[in-house]
């Protein structure tokens, strides 16, 4: 998957799922950092999102790694899981939305729980969306975004 | 008349003599007209008769010599008059002498008579008069309150029934002087009292006192004297009762609060006023023993408003010589005065307070030296020997409440405990299908999607098989995050109560009005119990009410969140019915909260809880 740019439509040429995905004029990787306190999900988001197209430039377990992460790789997206054990991804997403020195970086929350049962958090979170684990897809965080930057 | 004859008749001392002889003249005279007119019908042999009356009447009167004088008189007059020869005195001349000498004799046998039934007529009424006298005594004696003030009026009532001019009585000996005769009064040879009477009294007169009034005077004085003991003895058991049933109301309503179970401060305040009343005492006070050799001062009283005790509340170190510390190491009831060393109890309030003495009980619950009371007086004298067991009883009651508190405080702890300890299962096991089984089951519906896009395409069926799978996994999912929900919502422990009844708001079946002020976030056990509240009431509003709105008012502010559900249904719930509440309620009470449901028919139900917050 390429960055997803409303402004380039019709350059596909690259995109593994041609027909469904935008791609951004520079053919450049969708940047992803993932934060979740579950290897397995880990693992296997990254194989998912990597078949879909998207870079997947670090991992996180905790807020700490996940701020320390961020300040080096600066990724174009964080995925944040809801759930960080001890730790709340709803703080994570406002410290990293307050963190950055530039623009703050698109923040989708992720959970195996439903958008419902967290839907007062969510809304008063800065996160772009929330996106539920099962739904997740280089697609669904390409049309997040699109729909994020419209 | 009748009665003034009969007061002549029963006269004790004789009329004048010279009235005596008057009247034995006036009889011879008058029976001598009466024997002339009796001549004409009766022989005048039988006439001497006439004259025995007033030899009869002189002798009652005047005694046995004057009746003998008017006898021999009688004679002379009748022999002159009556006897023939008439107009002569023939007794030493003719054998007429024979009846005049039968008469005589006659004569001197009525005087006697008549005196002997005067004697004895006089000693009838004399003895019938102190029969009297001795009723009135009696009466006296036995009726006074006290016997001592009731002394002088017999004295003076026997003074006069006796004809004396003076006459006391007194309780103890009296020696004798030369103006008074001291007689004793013993009873069985014991010394009751003393009689005492004017020296130089008749020999009849002494010996009438010494026979008939000190005896009966001295049955009166032993019955008088316990009359008085039993009367003594049964107000002072009259006032032992009374002082029994106050203390055994002051007990049972000690006892009353320590049933209903109130807070042992008010217990304390309750005992240390009722002990304070029973035992007369000037000050109370019941203090604590610490484990560091401090006591802390936990109910008092006085039972006058000057001089107000230290606080209650406060801590003091024990103080080696004081009452405290003596019945902490001997752990038995003590007194003590104030000079010994209870002047420096209470910080030396005590001494300031003048106090004199105190006693002490300690205070022992199950086995335990828990804590002492103490009673504080100012009263100079001794306190009586039952202080301490009086006192007993009280710290006896004051244990109980306690231990009751105790053991009601351990209930509270370990059903807080139990619920606690439920909650956090609850909070685990969803945390552990969270943590394993979902996000296991979400990695792997991941891996089959991506396993789904990598099937060749001319291998439809699998990829299909595929899909149909990933599918399933997501149902699977669906129905372990619904089953999530019902053990523990995840909101509450992510996002605190706002967000979390907001979710409950938004899901109820009846619209809700919602509002929240609470500030961060509350103790754990306090949210899970707000939370299951407004969840359990909107679900059986939607259930039962027929409500079209449905008011939750949540608000933590200082030590307690309260809450409120209300709704514009038809009312008449039973909180007893529904399980769902019952389980509330002790999941409130067990953090110490309370909770009330009305439920007015056609006014909908309203709910109200306060749940303490305290430190978590």
């Amino acid at each position: 998957m390429r960055r997803a740019c409303p402004r380039h439509l019709g350059m596909p040429a690259s995109c593994n799922d041609a027909d469904a995905l935008r791609c951004h004029s520079e053919d450049v990787p969708l940047r992803c950092l993932i934060v979740d306190d579950s290897d397995h999900f880990k693992e296997a988001a990254r194989l998912l999102l990597e078949a879909d197209g998207v870079a997947v430039v670090g991992v996180a377990s905790t807020i700490a790694e996940a701020l320390g992460r961020f300040g080096e790789l600066r990724p174009d997206v964080v995925l944040v899981d809801v759930d960080l054990g001890e730790e709340n991804g709803f703080d994570l997403a406002r410290r990293l939305h307050d963190a950055g020195d530039g623009e703050p970086p698109p923040v989708i929350l992720i959970s195996t729980y439903e958008e419902q049962d967290f839907a007062e958090l969510i809304a008063t979170s800065p996160a772009v969306a929330f996106l539920s684990k099962p739904h997740l897809s280089g697609r669904a965080i390409d049309e997040i975004l699109r729909g994020a930057d419209a | 008349m009748h009665a003034r004859l009969l007061s002549l008749l029963l006269r004790a001392s004789r009329p004048p003599l010279l009235w005596g002889i008057l009247t034995g003249a006036a009889c011879v005279a008058a029976e001598t007209f009466i024997a002339f007119a009796l001549v004409q019908v009766a022989p005048s042999n039988a006439l001497d008769v006439v004259y025995l009356l007033g030899v009869l009447v002189v002798a009652y009167l005047w005694g046995m010599w004057l009746g003998v004088i008017v006898a021999v008189a009688s004679a002379v007059v009748y022999d002159f008059f009556q006897v023939p020869p008439l107009h002569q005195v023939t007794i030493f001349s003719s054998w007429t002498w024979v009846p005049l000498l039968v008469f005589l004799v006659v004569g001197v046998l009525v005087s006697a008579a008549a005196a002997l039934m005067r004697s004895l007529v006089v000693e009838a009424e004399e003895r019938r008069r102190e029969a009297d006298l001795d009723a009135r005594t009696a009466r006296l004696l036995l009726r006074a309150e006290h016997l001592r003030a009731a002394l002088p009026v017999v004295a003076r009532r026997l003074a006069q029934g006796l004809g004396l001019p003076f006459l006391a009585i007194e309780l103890g000996p009296v020696g004798d002087d030369p103006r008074h005769t001291a007689l004793p009064l013993t009873d069985d040879g014991a010394g009751i009292g003393t009689l005492v009477v004017p020296a130089g009294l008749p020999a009849a007169m002494t010996r009438r006192l010494r026979e008939r009034v000190v005896p009966s005077l001295e049955a009166v004085l032993v019955a008088a004297r316990d009359r008085e003991a039993i009367s003594t003895a049964l107000a002072a058991s009259r006032d032992e009762l009374a002082r029994i049933a106050e203390e055994q109301a002051a007990l049972r309503r000690v006892a009353t609060l320590v049933a209903r179970g109130v807070s042992p401060t008010e217990i304390f305040g309750a005992v240390a006023h009722e002990m304070g009343l029973i035992v007369n005492a000037d000050h109370t006070a019941i203090e604590r023993y610490e484990p560091d050799r401090t006591v802390v001062l936990v109910g008092s009283w006085s039972a006058s408003d000057r001089g107000a005790p230290p606080p209650v509340g406060s801590r003091r170190p024990i103080r080696e010589s004081g009452l405290s510390a003596l019945v902490l190491w001997t752990g038995q009831p003590g007194r003590m005065a104030a000079k010994e060393g209870a002047a420096g109890e209470l910080d030396g309030w005590a001494g300031d307070e003048q106090v004199v003495s105190a006693v002490a009980s300690p205070i022992v619950v199950e086995a335990r030296l828990w804590g002492v009371m103490i009673a504080f007086f100012r009263a100079p004298e001794p306190q009586p020997d039952d202080v301490e067991e009086r006192m007993r009883d009280f710290t006896e009651l004051v244990a109980t409440a306690i231990s009751n508190a105790e053991a009601r405080d351990e209930l509270a702890a370990s059903r807080a405990r139990v619920v606690a300890a439920s909650d956090e299962t609850r909070h685990r096991i969803e945390r552990d299908l969270h943590d394993g089984a979902q996000q296991r089951l979400v990695s792997l519906g991941l891996q089959l999607r991506m396993a789904e896009t990598v099937v060749p395409p001319d291998l439809p069926k699998l990829k299909e098989q595929l899909s149909h799978t990933a599918e399933g996994l997501t149902l699977v999912l669906e129905d372990l995050r619904e089953l999530s929900r019902g053990i523990h919502p995840a909101i509450l422990s992510k996002g605190g109560l706002g967000p979390a009844l907001k979710m409950l708001a938004r899901r109820s079946a009846v619209p809700v009005e919602l509002d929240v002020r609470v500030d961060g976030r509350l103790p754990e056990r306090v949210e899970v119990a707000v939370y299951y509240i407004v969840s359990e009431c909107l679900t059986n509003v939607a259930k039962h009410a027929q409500a079209s709105t449905v008011y939750v008012e949540v608000e933590a502010a200082g030590d307690a969140a309260r809450v409120g559900v209300r709704d514009n249904g038809k009312g008449g719930a039973d909180p007893g019915r529904g399980s769902g509440l019952i389980g509330l309620i002790d999941r409130v009470q067990a953090l110490g909260g309370a909770i009330e449901v009305t439920s007015p028919i056609g006014h909908g139900t309203t709910l109200t809880a306060v749940i303490p917050v305290g430190e978590s």
